[in-house]
């Protein structure tokens, strides 16, 4: 082998590693970074989109963001969706893994099917539910309920059911998915520790909560994690299903920013929104970096 | 013996729920798919009640249906293709090599995981309108590469290079490869099962993206499925159904079928997630 | 190791990389081709029809238009669904493919025009009798003297029914009510209830199944304004919250919530496959009955305490004046509109050229209705009738409003505190 200097070793290394990332940080810079700069520009104008002015006007915008009822509504109702999102995915994603983890008969089957609604488009699964979810005896899900005497609200037409719905649609679609990952990790934990515990006469609520949940936490967090980004993705679902109502209550950030910029065709004040909503993104990003490093997530 | 059974009766109960809520939707939808408009409504039957096949002829000609699937098709193509080929060169680099300021730039490009697409959606438009790439597909092709899920799947994959031992690298320099070299022939070969689990979760996300098709185009040539979905509508708006569920059916069963084929290879992808 | 076949391996994956690289771009480039100097003049022009027998109708206005100028165009008609009209229209007019004609809401007309998007055709209509077009009609796309854009239909929105299920209930046809004058509200409410009662099928549905959200202004109006209420005027009133408005939508409420025979909100059960038994419409509406399975009759809207006041639906044809042939687009449009062309038309929509709705043509021009019936249900209410309200903020009112319109769809949902609501609403743009 050649001999080369330390040095020159290290430059040809910082070229070679600059021009592997190169290709995904230059598409980072030009798709994310300069439209996120782009975005605070925007937020200080009046930028209609139908009359195509920019004008700059200062705080104007955020001051108008604050006094605006509808704002602190979207935010409220962001806040509602992903405390209902998360923990029921997780919850049931988490015991659905460890029953079926059992090795039972059928398993297989049950893995197919609830795997299915991840396959298939936001798009389609919200169409399809929407039909579903009719009021009156006009929809299937209330048919049902009328067969044993329960008569079914007008889903996505009443104020807590509609957000409920779109909850309950939004779990259905990425359960599958966790699920699967659950049941790997499941299949990972060291079966002596859990069989030592049982011998030591280890009830099944505290082997649970004191052997196999800290030994899935890892993963939990990732999930957690992976399942907190998936549930802003949730435009399709509310744009199909409610658009944003009824009465603005499943009026979300997403939703918000997408009703104000291309409806109300006022890009400023959306931009403004979109700024507060990454904030509120950058802080939740850098909370779950720290806790990351709390429970010890397996780093280089 | 009754015991035995009694066990498992909460399981068959549990199995019998999860079918409803997760079968009786689809098979709803392939039942009306075949009824006429008239017939959605009202008592739901286990079996179609007209056969209308050619509700699935209909949709053809009301609009260029089969247009919007190729659309879909090479968006998602080019833009999973993309993303994991871009993603596994950055991934591997951040996890292997050494460069200034590498940690820096990995903690920067993790900024834009958890970013809605909802926050630059509106500097993306102007963007794109100003490069001329309004109604054309490649904003959808290429905002998946770069994006949130170009940041997820570096993310995978550096998290999958750091685990791999340094022997192999080792030996192939040994060999005398240079690291696009080892790149190519050893590290690819090597992550071939985080590359499928990256690249089907990267493929559904694209084939499933409606924000941005919804923003970016407006003919209708230029349609993607989701759209297309969302667009059998009669002349004054009002949905036209059993149209409607048709297109959405035959949008799912390629996926769907695909995935009942691969199941075991789709779950094992999975379930390797799972165990890193 | 095989690195000879690995090699393989990697240029097989490579060059299908770059062949789907390739094919992606050939399609992420879009359909359009590049135009030839000397071919054809491609334009795109934006409905919110997609009714292909209207389409063929304005294609032919195209293509008699391109024989006159001695040239050749090329016509792609884009519908655009209604209830996203405005918003995707407005986005594709800031792209490079926006349409260069577009249909305009009448109650967008003041944005529009406000925006610049519209380019003004008073030399484009020159050649085609100007005076004939009713000023009041103009009105509203007219702005300092300039005409932005020209209505080519000023339609009547009238009662469609089923006969075949008013028979079926025993009660007495719209028609019938109408001729000895005792079609009213209450007429209408009783009917409704009553074929709900008799035959369990819905008495009535909204105006294209959206009166509670997309034409929530087109379902109302016509009730409020005939019992003497409105939204608001043009010279600044808010009157949703006037005593005889909130009697109107009180009737309305309870026919959904108190006699359940109006289609509810999330609802698809649809008129035209028989599923209800009355809904409102416009002429151009009529074609969907064409296959119609039952006998099915149009009459006038009911009338108030303060008489009728039908509502009138308004569009207009206007050029894009950003486009790439906005000069050619205005000649367009004023072809479009003269008197031919509007002739043609009047069976679906109903002229705003004087020389053709006091014609005997227009009475007999839609083959599926008749005499009696067009000059009852259409032209009689082109004289009564009103446009909807309109405001340079519309957008922002429309969607703002609704969230309080919401609120009415409840059972027990009280009316008159809730309209005071819309009322501010609309008092924080209405000056």
């Amino acid at each position: 082998m050649k001999q080369h200097s330390l040095k020159a070793n290290h430059r040809r290394d910082a070229i070679i590693g600059w021009a592997f990332i190169t290709p995904q940080m230059a598409g980072f810079v030009f798709f994310v970074l300069l439209p996120l700069v782009s975005v605070f520009l925007y937020s200080v104008q009046e930028k209609n989109l139908l009359f195509g002015t920019s004008v700059f006007n200062g705080l104007e915008n955020f001051r108008l963001l604050f006094a605006d009822p509808l704002f602190s509504k979207s935010l409220v109702n962001t806040l509602i969706f992903s405390a209902g999102v998360v923990p029921l995915n997780l919850i049931f994603s988490l015991l659905l893994a460890l029953y079926l983890g059992g090795g039972k008969m059928g398993t297989r089957f049950v893995r197919g099917i609830i795997f299915l609604p991840v396959v298939t488009s936001g798009v389609a699964w919200a169409i399809v539910w929407k039909y579903l979810l009719q009021g009156g005896d006009a929809g299937p899900i209330n048919w049902f309920l009328s067969l044993i005497g329960i008569e079914g609200p007008n889903w996505l037409f009443e104020k807590g059911w509609a957000m409920a719905s779109v909850i309950v649609n939004r779990v259905m679609k990425n359960l599958g998915m966790n699920v699967l990952i659950f049941m790997g990790a499941v299949l990972n934990m060291p079966g002596d520790v859990i069989e030592a515990a049982r011998i030591d006469g280890a009830k099944r609520f505290t082997l649970f909560f004191k052997i196999k949940l800290p030994l899935l936490m890892p993963t939990v967090m990732m999930v957690a994690i992976v399942t907190i980004i998936g549930s802003m993705r949730v435009f399709d679902t509310i744009k199909l299903m409610t658009d944003g109502g009824p009465e603005g209550s499943t009026m979300v950030m997403v939703y918000y920013i997408y009703h104000q910029a291309f409806r109300m065709f006022d890009t400023g004040f959306a931009s403004a929104l979109a700024v507060v909503l990454f904030l509120i993104v950058l802080v939740l990003t850098a909370l779950q970096w720290f806790s990351r490093k709390r429970i010890s997530f397996y780093e280089s | 013996m009754n015991r035995k059974y009694l066990k498992q009766a909460p399981y068959a109960l549990l199995v019998a729920l999860l079918t409803l809520l997760f079968v009786y939707p689809f098979w709803w939808m392939v039942v009306n798919s075949l009824n006429s408009s008239a017939e959605i409504f009202g008592v739901p039957r286990l079996l179609p009640t007209s056969w209308a096949f050619s509700n699935y002829l209909d949709i053809f000609t009301v609009q260029p249906f089969a247009r919007h699937y190729l659309n879909t098709l090479a968006v998602a193509i080019v833009g999973t293709a993309g993303n994991v080929l871009l993603a596994a060169l950055a991934g591997y680099a951040f996890a292997r090599m050494r460069f200034p300021l590498r940690n820096a730039a990995f903690l920067l490009l993790l900024t834009a995981l958890m970013m809605p697409i909802e926050v630059t959606i509106i500097p993306l438009f102007f963007q794109m309108r100003g490069w001329g790439a309004l109604d054309t597909l490649i904003p959808l092709m290429l905002l998946p590469i770069f994006g949130s899920q170009g940041a997820f799947s570096t993310f995978m994959l550096r998290q999958f290079y750091v685990t791999v031992p340094n022997e192999l690298e080792e030996a192939a320099r040994i060999d005398g490869l240079n690291p696009l070299g080892i790149f190519l022939k050893i590290m690819l070969p090597v992550a071939v099962p985080v590359l499928s689990s990256v690249a089907i979760l990267a493929f559904i996300a694209v084939w499933n993206t409606y924000l941005e098709p919804l923003v970016f185009i407006s003919s209708l040539e230029n349609f993607t499925l989701p759209l297309s979905l969302t667009n059998f509508n009669d002349t004054y708006g009002l949905p036209q159904w059993h149209l409607q569920l048709a297109a959405t059916t035959l949008s799912i069963l390629p996926i769907m079928v695909v995935y009942l084929l691969f199941q075991q290879k789709v779950t094992d992808a999975m379930v390797n997630t799972g165990l890193k | 190791m095989k690195t000879n076949q690995t090699k393989g391996v990697v240029r097989l994956l490579t060059f299908l990389l770059v062949l789907f690289l390739a094919m992606g771009m050939a399609f992420a480039a879009g359909a359009k081709e590049e135009a030839a100097p000397s071919g054809p003049v491609s334009m795109t022009i934006a409905t919110w029809t997609s009714n292909p027998d209207q389409i063929a109708l304005l294609d032919s206005f195209v293509q008699g238009f391109a024989a006159q100028k001695g040239i050749e165009i090329d016509a792609t008609f884009e519908s655009i669904p209604f209830a996203e009209y405005n918003t995707k229209l407005s986005l594709e007019l800031q792209g490079q493919n926006g349409p260069d004609l577009f249909w305009v809401l009448e109650t967008a007309a003041p944005a529009f025009i406000e925006s610049g998007l519209l380019a003004n055709l008073n030399d484009g209509m020159k050649a085609y009798d100007p005076q004939d077009i009713s000023s009041d009609a103009l009105e509203l796309w007219s702005k300092d003297g300039n005409v932005y854009a020209i209505p080519f239909s000023t339609s009547p929105f009238f009662i469609l029914y089923n006969e075949d299920l008013f028979a079926k209930a025993g009660v007495k046809t719209p028609e019938q009510y109408a001729a000895e004058g005792a079609w009213d509200w209450e007429a209408f409410k009783l009917a409704s209830k009553t074929i709900k009662e008799k035959t369990g099928v819905w008495g009535f549905q909204t105006v294209d199944g959206q009166g509670y959200d997309a034409r929530i202004l087109h379902n109302l109006a016509p009730i409020v304004r005939s019992y003497g209420g409105d939204f608001w005027t043009d010279d600044g009133q808010v009157l949703i919250n006037s005593d005889a408005s909130v009697a109107a939508v009180q009737l309305f409420h309870d026919m959904v919530y108190q006699d359940v025979s109006v289609v509810p909100p999330g609802n698809q059960s649809d008129f035209f496959a028989g599923n209800a038994a009355m809904t409102v419409g416009q002429i151009s509406r009529v074609s969907k009955l064409n296959d119609a399975s039952f006998a099915w009759g149009i009459a006038p809207m009911p009338s108030g305490p303060e008489g009728k006041s039908p509502v009138i639906g308004q569009a207009a044809i206007g050029a894009h004046s950003k486009g790439k042939q906005a000069a050619l687009a205005s000649e367009l449009v004023a072809y479009m509109t003269n008197k031919d062309s509007v002739a043609a038309m009047s069976g679906i929509w109903p002229p705003a050229r004087k020389s053709v709705l006091e014609s005997e043509a227009f009475l007999t021009s839609n083959k599926s209705v008749s005499k009696e019936q067009m000059q009852n249900a259409v032209a009689a209410s082109i004289k009564t009738g009103r446009v909807l309200p309109s405001h340079v903020k519309y957008p922002q009112i429309e969607v703002e409003s609704k969230m309080v319109f919401d609120k009415l769809w409840q059972k027990n949902a009280d009316v008159g505190a809730i309209l005071d609501e819309v009322a501010a609403v609309y008092a924080k743009y209405i000056k």
